[in-house]
């Protein structure tokens, strides 16, 4: 193998030297949205930069019970038990800052001989990015994590069937933004911040949110496959922290009654560093490519809810006035729609995705919101006039979006954009992934009547989405 | 035979209402138990009594509605264990049977499914299922009990897929899933994850009706 210069060092090894790591941690995310990966020493990890580390090709395929996928099929696997392997994207390594002898790496899953395997979610969305950058456009993103916060540890909480658990906070009242709150939970954040900080991750600000024992992390904005990265990176750190405080955190969508979780996900364009969905010469300032983005990402809308809300538990979010929009709307400044629209100057123009939930996988997220927009633009297609009304309570007749998994699947199966641009295999894998949570959730123990998370939401999501 | 019963589900409907209209359609399709069905007409329920999964069969002439939940207005709720529900002797909780006798006796009849035989069960299997893509070019089943054999699709027969007669008759009928089946040790199977795959899915789409183009 060639040895190259590496962050102005004289290669890789000498890099590692300075950074005095030993150990690296990899890690990849598969299609649930669950971060995998491996341990490894240096001398395994500099021969994987050439072979890729060999993982289970179920690693991929499997549900958010730790049960391969046994009844659908995707051509990257093998016909008996096989190999695939993490292939590290050394442009994301970074040391831990914490541990001394640590480092991380963001990894891809491909086969064995390297072959890129486009039911990796992270591949899929780096191709989609690529798309743009064919289109002569940069993305800018970033997304809003939010979870919940207990005084519980994670083995209190299973032993109380992660229910009834003692939130973070001063008060049990609706609150949001409290000071007084968010101090409970300072010490907590200072050491995910600080470890963000070791990482070399960027994050603007954290607050006390809407739920009893809930906070928002926002994260500073970048390229999409970067904080998309960012994102699976700063959900694990929040999940160690947890676990080294003995407390217990979730990104469950709906973990507690009357309150969810969301990942807002906003987003735009830039060609040469200058932001394209902004107009000066139009009146409402929305250029041309902005109006038939939009004009996509609100036809595709009903499909991209099968990977924005991708669980059982992402659904119970979607009730009215309850912060996520029920509709495939947009609106300038309109925090009721689906997409709020920020266009007051250049430097602010973008789009705010509300849909998502905290439980969606952000490679997917990420890409199934570009895949509408590539679409709108690819097929020209105009979008409805800007909703101007609250789009929450409004009569029977005005069409909601899919509120069940099985009907977001649908939707998804009836739309060829979106086949189009993510790739039909892809999608119709994804599908198939849905139909069998549901499957999993009916026959397993999950009571459809129940108006809250039931014990099967608990015991599959809490610890692991 | 095809069923002249016409079903209608719920919207949005959960695996249990699917399943049973599913398992419903191929016991109509047998005339004796079709006019059992005719000569119910009313709702009766049939509640798990090891998960929440429960449902509402309404028969109305030749029409037949299917609902989950224990409806107030079904006259017969039957709890019962629905993985046991085909063994022999298996006796659910029938509450109703004493303010509606004739009833519980017809529905009892209605669920008590005709046996249909495996070879046929494999070749309605194959012809629904055999050109999916991924499915291998020929299943050889082999039934352990009547220890006989038989060979769907053309070409060497690259899986095999053997149990009872029984266990072989619930699988290619939809009322059960081959990789489940494979777990509980009920089939046994050689080929490739590939093939085992693709068929497994193939009786899932078996057990949700996929394949009818009717109602």
């Amino acid at each position: 193998m060639e040895i190259e210069p590496f962050r102005g060092e004289e290669n890789l090894e000498s890099w590692l030297d300075r950074h005095h790591i030993d150990i690296i941690r990899t890690q990849a995310t598969n299609l649930e949205g669950v971060s995998l990966g491996k341990y490894c020493n240096r001398r395994k990890f500099t021969k994987s930069l050439e072979d890729g580390l060999g993982i289970a090709d179920m690693s991929l395929a499997m549900d958010l019970g730790g049960i391969p996928h046994l009844t659908f099929w995707h051509p990257f696997r093998h016909n008996t038990l096989g190999d695939i392997a993490l292939k590290p994207d050394l442009s994301t390594l970074i040391p831990d800052g914490k541990d001394p002898n640590l480092g991380h790496c963001i990894c891809d899953f491909v086969q064995v001989d390297g072959t890129p395997i486009n039911l990796c979610p992270r591949t899929n969305l780096k191709r989609l990015v690529q798309m743009i950058a064919d289109m002569g456009f940069e993305v800018k993103a970033t997304c809003e994590l939010e979870f919940f916060l207990f005084h519980d540890s994670f083995n209190d909480a299973r032993r109380k069937k992660y229910q009834k658990l003692e939130a973070f906070g001063a008060s049990k009242l609706q609150t949001i933004y409290y000071l007084r709150n968010a101090y409970h939970a300072k010490t907590f954040m200072d050491e995910v911040t600080k470890r963000l900080d070791c990482y070399g991750i960027d994050w603007e600000g954290w607050s006390d949110e809407n739920g009893v024992g809930q906070i928002e992390l926002n994260l500073t904005p970048t390229d999409a496959v970067t904080i998309a990265d960012t994102a699976v990176r700063a959900k694990q750190v929040i999940y160690e922290v947890a676990v080294d405080f003995e407390l217990s955190v979730t990104f469950m969508a709906h973990p507690v009654p009357g309150y969810s979780s969301g990942m807002h996900i906003h987003h735009s364009l830039t060609k040469n560093g200058e932001a394209v969905f902004y107009d000066a010469h139009k009146p409402d300032n929305h250029s041309d490519l902005l109006r038939h983005w939009i004009g996509g990402m609100i036809k595709t809308m009903p499909g991209a809810v099968s990977y924005l809300c991708p669980t059982i538990n992402s659904y119970r979010r979607l009730t009215e006035f309850a912060a996520p929009p029920l509709t495939a709307t947009w609106g300038e400044e309109n925090k009721s729609c689906a997409l709020r629209l920020i266009s007051r100057s250049a430097d602010l123009t973008r789009i705010e995705h509300r849909l998502g939930a905290a439980d969606l996988n952000p490679y997917l997220g990420l890409a199934v919101i570009l895949a509408g927009g590539i679409a709108g633009v690819r097929h020209q297609i105009e979008p409805p006039e800007e909703f101007t009304h609250v789009a929450w309570g409004l009569p029977e007749s005005f069409k909601r979006l899919p509120t069940t998994i099985t009907t977001a699947a649908e939707a998804l199966a009836d739309d060829d954009y979106l086949r189009e641009i993510l790739g039909a295999e892809e999608v119709e894998y994804w599908i198939k992934t849905r139909k069998l949570e549901w499957l999993s959730f009916h026959t397993e123990g999950g009571d459809p009547d129940s108006k809250q998370a039931t014990p099967w939401e608990y015991r599959r999501y809490f610890e692991i989405i | 035979m095809i069923s002249d019963f016409e079903f209608e589900l719920e919207d949005d409907p959960v695996p249990i209402v699917i399943i049973f209209r599913t398992i419903l359609k191929h016991a109509l399709s047998n005339p004796g138990h079709a006019a059992i069905a005719r000569s119910i007409k009313g709702s009766f329920s049939l509640a798990s009594t090891t998960d929440p999964q429960s449902l509402t069969i309404t028969i109305d002439a030749s029409h037949i509605h299917i609902r989950h939940g224990v409806s107030d207005s079904a006259k017969i709720v039957i709890r019962l264990d629905f993985s046991k529900m085909s063994e022999p002797g298996y006796k659910p909780v029938v509450e109703g049977f004493l303010r509606h006798p004739l009833l519980a006796y017809r529905i009892g009849q209605l669920l008590d499914f005709p046996t249909s035989s495996w070879t046929d069960d494999a070749k309605r299997f194959w012809d629904s299922a055999g050109s999916l893509p991924g499915m291998p070019d020929a299943i050889k089943f082999f039934s352990t009990d009547e220890n006989r054999d038989l060979m769907v699709g053309d070409g060497e027969p690259v899986l095999e897929i053997s149990g009872t007669s029984k266990n072989l008759s619930d699988l290619l009928s939809g009322a059960t899933i081959l990789i489940s089946e494979v777990l509980a040790g009920k089939i046994r199977i050689r080929g490739s994850l590939h093939h085992v795959t693709v068929v497994t899915e193939a009786t899932v789409k078996m057990m949700l009706g996929e394949f009818d183009h009717g109602n």
